[in-house]
């Protein structure tokens, strides 16, 4: 990415993040269902003294795939809906710095409602402190992963009819190469393992993320221009 | 006098649908035009393919004599657009609207405050987009279609929706636009005619009428 392609990217990422910020409603809405999906596994898994990593581990990922649905259906769909999205087009940029600003955006807002699992997690699943930083790394990567190809996923639906729901079913097929080695690694983590452990995983993980970004360069000019 | 637009055997084509079949039009600095016809006729399609927001199935358009499809960054500096849809969020006032449109064209604090008196909108740079009526939120568009004083002001369906006052008020402001060539488009001509020397008749997707006023 250029640099000038990188500023133009943060100005669209930037107006998105005020936008959301005017208009909390949402964002907070998602950090609600992500407390409240901790806490109801924490009642439901009161009674068992040792949990297994593998369950934990889903269970988190559970919450960041729903959350990522909850942020990522908006970042193209409400451009449209509002009619904004001409707007973008009339910007003098590469459609591809829109697409990167999105992603930013949907990076940012994903690591915050990320940070609230973590907190709920540590207060109501009893996590070890020391684990924290291992699981920041594994889900600030999955985070990354889910905002290349929630935003590239939005942008190929943004013009179809019921997108929302069509994001939600396409969504998970797509998301596979994500949460199988996420999960893996955030149990590995939880297991104290260590990083070390989870370099198949990580690779994986980046490699997707490659993927992702080649795809995105390759085919968005054509979507985005009708 | 030269050409600042040029079109040149467009074509569009969506699925077996013809919207348009081999127009051509050059049109001059300063000249106001407007694109009139019934709906459906292929106005607003040949417009977004005048701004590069859609590309045509075959022909070229030239913006200040370069190809504009073969380098949209540099014709969308070229070109300010009105949709008949506003391009501003809601959220953000109206001078922050300004300033992130601005931003890609590295606009000037001066060019905030000309655009703002150009419209005279001025009072209102600090209230939220989503909070102002129809016909000043459309004044906010034209003050961002302004920023870095395009050559080209592209207009799409205008005057959709306002009642007579405020479209005869924009007619003004349109009017006082001397430099810019102006292309709009619409299916009441009696506004338009105000401002507008130049009417085309588009109707399923040709030519019917090229009419100077």
């Amino acid at each position: 990415m250029s640099e000038s392609m990188l500023s133009q990217a943060l100005k669209l990422a930037r107006k998105d993040i005020i936008v959301e910020l005017r208009r909390p409603h949402e964002l907070l809405s998602i950090i609600a269902f992500t407390l409240s999906s901790i806490i109801v596994s924490s009642f439901s898994w009161r009674t068992i003294l040792r949990l297994d990593p593998l369950v934990i581990s889903a269970a988190m990922w559970v919450v960041i795939f729903f959350a990522s649905i909850l942020v990522l259906t908006t970042s193209f769909a409400r451009e449209v809906d509002r009619g904004t999205i001409d707007g973008l087009r009339s910007i003098p940029c590469p459609p591809t710095a829109i697409l990167a600003g999105k992603m930013i955006y949907g990076m940012i807002t994903l690591v915050i409602v990320l940070l609230s699992l973590i907190f709920s997690s540590l207060l109501f699943l009893n996590l070890n402190t020391a684990l924290i930083p291992g699981l920041v790394i594994i889900f600030t990567i999955g985070a990354i992963d889910f905002a290349l190809m929630g935003s590239m996923m939005s942008a190929v639906l943004m013009y179809s009819e019921g997108k929302n729901l069509l994001l939600a079913f396409l969504f998970f097929p797509v998301s596979v190469p994500i949460l199988l080695p996420g999960i893996q690694a955030t149990s590995k983590i939880l297991a104290g393992e260590g990083m070390l452990a989870t370099i198949p995983e990580m690779r994986l993980l980046f490699a997707f993320m490659l993927a992702v970004i080649a795809a995105s360069m390759l085919l968005f000019q054509e979507i985005f221009l009708e | 006098m030269t050409d600042v637009v040029r079109v040149v055997d467009v074509t569009k084509n969506f699925g077996h649908i013809k919207a348009l079949r081999g127009i051509s039009l050059d049109f001059t600095k300063g000249q106001k035009t407007s694109f009139l016809g019934p709906n459906g006729a292929g106005k607003s399609t040949l417009l977004r393919i005048i701004a590069t927001q859609m590309v045509p199935s075959a022909g070229n358009v030239f913006v200040m004599g370069e190809d504009a499809h073969a380098n949209r960054e540099k014709a969308k500096r070229n070109i300010g657009i009105v949709g008949h849809r506003s391009f501003l969020y809601d959220e953000l006032t109206v001078l922050e609207n300004l300033h992130f449109y601005g931003s890609f064209i590295n606009a000037a604090e001066s060019e905030f405050d000309r655009v703002l008196k150009i419209t005279d909108i001025e009072r209102w740079k600090d209230t939220k987009s989503g909070h102002l009526s129809y016909g000043l939120r459309k004044r906010g568009d034209i003050s961002r279609a302004l920023l870095g004083d395009p050559p080209i002001l592209l207009l799409d369906e205008f005057f959709a929706g306002l009642d007579q006052e405020t479209a005869g008020a924009l007619a003004k402001y349109m009017n006082g636009l001397k430099d810019q060539t102006i292309i709009t488009t619409s299916h009441t001509p009696e506004l338009i005619n105000n401002f507008c020397d130049r009417s085309i008749f588009i109707r399923r997707g040709l030519i019917e009428k090229d009419v100077e006023l």
